[in-house]
């Protein structure tokens, strides 16, 4: 959520600037380290199940 | 959603009909919006990220149709994060455009001037209509008992999700090595499902139980400020993405 709360407010706050940030790429880029950090976490866990 | 009826009087608007659409919603807001001879904003009709941009992303993207979360499937572990869905998107540039049109920095300053509960722009007749969470609906009461106010749910773009709400929660945890466990396990059990320990958490915590056959629900599902937030408990389709390591 806190990676959320980042695109969002870099979006609101770009948005009347001369180089307004693009809410696909934000929320894609959101998306993808969601991503790779929750795989990671996981892996973690499985990691210390097997141990 | 909360409007204020007196703004809606104030602005021309019909004070018993709340927006049901995006395209309402817009319109509305354009009525009650006001800035003062300096430009300074001095009302506004709603601020589609008063609870936190992350938040305010979960409202607006369920309504525009968007998730955010795809559950595993196939036994894996890991599911799919879908914040860039194409309604989410959708959902932000509308956002994004209140905060163009009406200028962010401006808004900033507005909601900077009302602090504490008590000042809260939506009791004062300066902000048009609120998101407000179940728990705050007593300061509400508190500090705004004259307000007139209709209670409805969360407009949605044509081919959105109508009605739509989301939940969220807070849960009761024993850590790991505590000595009373069984009388810690006790007392979950009968605070989460017991129909004292669930009438508890309703009326004097005013927090929704997670235990659907409480009796609580009997008690405020035909109230009418309590009865749309039933509704939402009832009906909702989303719980704020499930997933492992939430906070990220």
């Amino acid at each position: 959520m806190e990676l959320l709360k980042r695109g969002v407010d870099e979006v609101m706050y770009t948005a009347n600037s001369d180089r307004p940030a693009d809410p696909q790429k934000v929320l894609h880029g959101v998306s993808e380290e969601a991503q790779k950090r929750l795989e990671q976490v996981m892996e973690t866990v499985e990691r210390q199940k097997e141990n | 959603m909360f409007w204020n009826k007196q703004v809606f009087r104030e602005a021309g608007l019909d004070p018993e009909r709340p927006p049901r659409t995006i395209k309402e919603l817009d319109e509305m807001n354009d009525k009650i919006t006001k800035f003062d001879e300096s430009g300074r904003l001095i009302r506004i009709g709603i601020i589609p990220w008063q609870w936190q941009g992350d938040n305010s992303l979960f409202t607006w993207g369920y309504a525009w149709g968007g998730d955010f979360y795809e559950l595993p499937k196939n036994g894996k572990l890991v599911g799919r994060v879908t914040a860039d869905t194409p309604k989410n998107v959708e959902a932000l540039k509308w956002i994004a455009s209140y905060a163009k049109k009406y200028d962010v920095r401006k808004i900033a300053a507005f909601q900077q001037t009302f602090v504490g509960q008590a000042n809260d722009p939506f009791y004062m007749g300066t902000l048009g209509m609120s998101l407000i969470h179940v728990t705050q609906v007593r300061y509400l009461k508190k500090y705004a008992p004259g307000l007139d106010y209709g209670v409805t749910f969360v407009p949605a773009p044509e081919g959105g999700e109508h009605p739509t709400g989301w939940i969220g929660g807070w849960s009761l945890a024993i850590p790991r090595g505590v000595k009373a466990k069984k009388e810690a396990f006790e007392f979950m059990r009968w605070m989460c499902t017991a129909d004292a320990g669930t009438m508890i958490m309703g009326k004097k915590m005013e927090q929704f139980p997670a235990y659907r056959k409480s009796p609580y629900y009997d008690s405020i599902k035909d109230d009418r400020v309590w009865g749309v937030y039933y509704q939402i408990v009832k009906n909702s389709k989303h719980v704020r993405t499930l997933m492992p390591v939430q906070g990220i």
